[in-house]
């Protein structure tokens, strides 16, 4: 087993000394990671990345952060907290070289600049994403990958231009049918297949569906695409092709990596546990209806007189018609109160107010229904790669 | 104050042992055993070790996992395959 290599030297000794007895008196979390720090074989780098200090990190290569709880007090997320998921390499990108090129099955294949671009209408818009495999840590079984918990969603207010827009500049051939996007980043390996995704041309061409170069009034941060990204509402976040260079108008679904083996969900509901092939599987489109409970936090203490029950609820295709909340269990449910609802392909805040009628031991629970009439089941269906997680949101709090 | 003196080096060294001790065994990316080379050098190449030790999967899981990297171009033999599954399941399994 590797060893900490602690300098014999008296003055590092010191300065160890000095932590140590910083922590017993301060904090122990940030004293650890000050001295982990020092001890750099032992762990895994880095420790933060820059503009993204809050982050929880799952992983580093390639780059996958998840919002701390604490994001869930702003209904617009800050740019430094929102989730980010990476599934390649991160290009830095200068604007002044950068190009958008469309080909594929268009009449009039284009090559624009950013300056080109920002000629199209622009649009800004209230916009939530999340990845597909938002809550995949409660999944029971265990399914494989980031073991995202609530925080793979984000609320941003973007700003670009129509996808449509732009195709329609192209002019499409009678044989458009899928759109592929590509981005600049490669993959960490040569030989291992790209970043590359594609939505029917019906999604494409929806007015909703944007180019955008800007989040929450910045320039896009390097983390979610800069200079450009997609942004297909109420589809998980893997639609949103970042670090954008080309679009590909083709006659067929694209059948590369990201399409064929990851990113799929069963056709039929399988038990848990079971494998299935890609043949057996559907590339994933729309997201489903889910709310959460952000307070109070699993297992806390609360007194016994009033407490806020607070949360988000959003679906796919669609809107939030309602959010039912349970304080005993799911025997009996009542209408939470929509505190902010900006409309479609956006999240809502919801509250309740719960007087607890004695002390003791509870069970939250919230339920979203949309539109449609779609609601969260109580057993979401389960599949390998624990996508699209949406069971009836539960919490846990200790009434005294 | 010769008796105090000596108490506080005790007490800190007693400190600093359990404190790096903690470090150990919270911290360290890999346990040792075989495998863990294997890991460093062949699933290094395309995923960073987060997402290694951040599940607790069953062994099916972790075999199906390797069995897909594999098949997506993971230069891994099928001795090395038995010995990486072995090792992700003693070590980061759903048990």
């Amino acid at each position: 087993m590797k060893k900490t290599k602690f300098s014999n030297s008296r003055r590092d000794f010191l300065k160890v000394l000095g932590h140590l007895t910083g922590a017993l008196f301060l904090n122990i979390d940030g004293f650890s990671k000050n001295l982990l720090a020092q001890t750099k074989e032992l762990t895994l780098e880095p420790q933060v990345f820059p503009g993204k200090e809050k982050m929880i990190i799952l992983s580093r290569k390639p780059i996958v952060l998840e919002m701390p709880p604490e994001g869930f007090e702003y209904f617009i997320t800050p740019n430094e907290l929102f989730f980010v998921r990476n599934n390649t390499s991160m290009p830095e990108l200068n604007v002044k070289d950068w190009r958008l090129t469309i080909t594929g099955e268009v009449k009039k294949p284009l090559v624009l600049t950013m300056e080109d671009l920002k000629k199209f209408k622009e649009v800004e818009a209230l916009i939530t994403l999340e990845c597909y495999g938002n809550g995949r840590s409660f999944f029971e079984p265990k399914a494989s990958g980031n073991q995202w918990k609530k925080g793979g969603i984000g609320t941003a207010l973007w700003k670009g231009v129509r996808l449509k827009d732009v195709l329609e500049k192209a002019h499409l051939t009678d044989k458009a049918k899928h759109v592929i996007f590509d981005g600049a980043d490669e993959p960490f390996t040569p030989g291992s297949p790209d970043f590359r995704r594609s939505i029917p041309i019906e999604k494409a061409l929806s007015p909703e569906t944007l180019l955008v170069y800007e989040m929450n009034g910045q320039p896009l941060p390097i983390y979610h695409g800069y200079p450009l990204r997609v942004v297909v509402p109420g589809w998980g976040g893997a639609a949103s092709v970042k670090w954008l260079i080309n679009i590909t108008v083709s006659d067929r679904e694209y059948d590369g990596f990201y399409m064929v083996d990851k990113y799929r969900h069963p056709k039929n509901p399988v038990k848990p546990g079971t494998k299935l092939s890609p043949k057996d599987m559907f590339v994933l489109t729309e997201l489903e209806v889910k709310s959460i409970i952000t307070n109070p936090h699993n297992e806390s203490k609360l007194s016994s007189e009033k407490i806020l029950i607070k949360g988000y609820a959003w679906t796919g295709e669609g809107y939030i018609k309602k959010v039912e909340v349970s304080t005993d269990g799911g025997r009996t449910w009542q209408r939470a109160k929509i505190v902010r609802n900006e409309g479609k392909y956006v999240w809502c805040s919801w509250e309740f107010e719960w007087r607890p009628p004695q002390k003791g031991y509870y069970t939250l629970m919230s339920k979203a229904t949309d539109n449609r009439g779609r609601t969260q089941p109580f057993i979401p269906y389960w599949n390998q790669d624990g996508y699209l997680y949406n069971s009836i949101d539960m919490v846990n709090v200790y009434v005294e | 104050m010769f008796m105090l003196n000596k108490y506080i080096i005790f007490l800190c060294i007693i400190i600093i042992v359990s404190f790096t001790s903690l470090i150990y065994t919270k911290e360290l990316p890999l346990p040792e055993g075989e495998g863990k080379a294997l890991i460093l050098s062949k699933c290094n190449l395309c995923h960073g070790l987060d997402v290694v030790i951040n599940q607790r999967l069953s062994k099916l899981e972790w075999e199906d996992i390797v069995n897909r990297m594999i098949r997506w171009g993971a230069p891994i033999s099928s001795r090395e395959q038995e010995i990486i599954v072995e090792y992700l399941y003693k070590n980061f399994g759903q048990k």
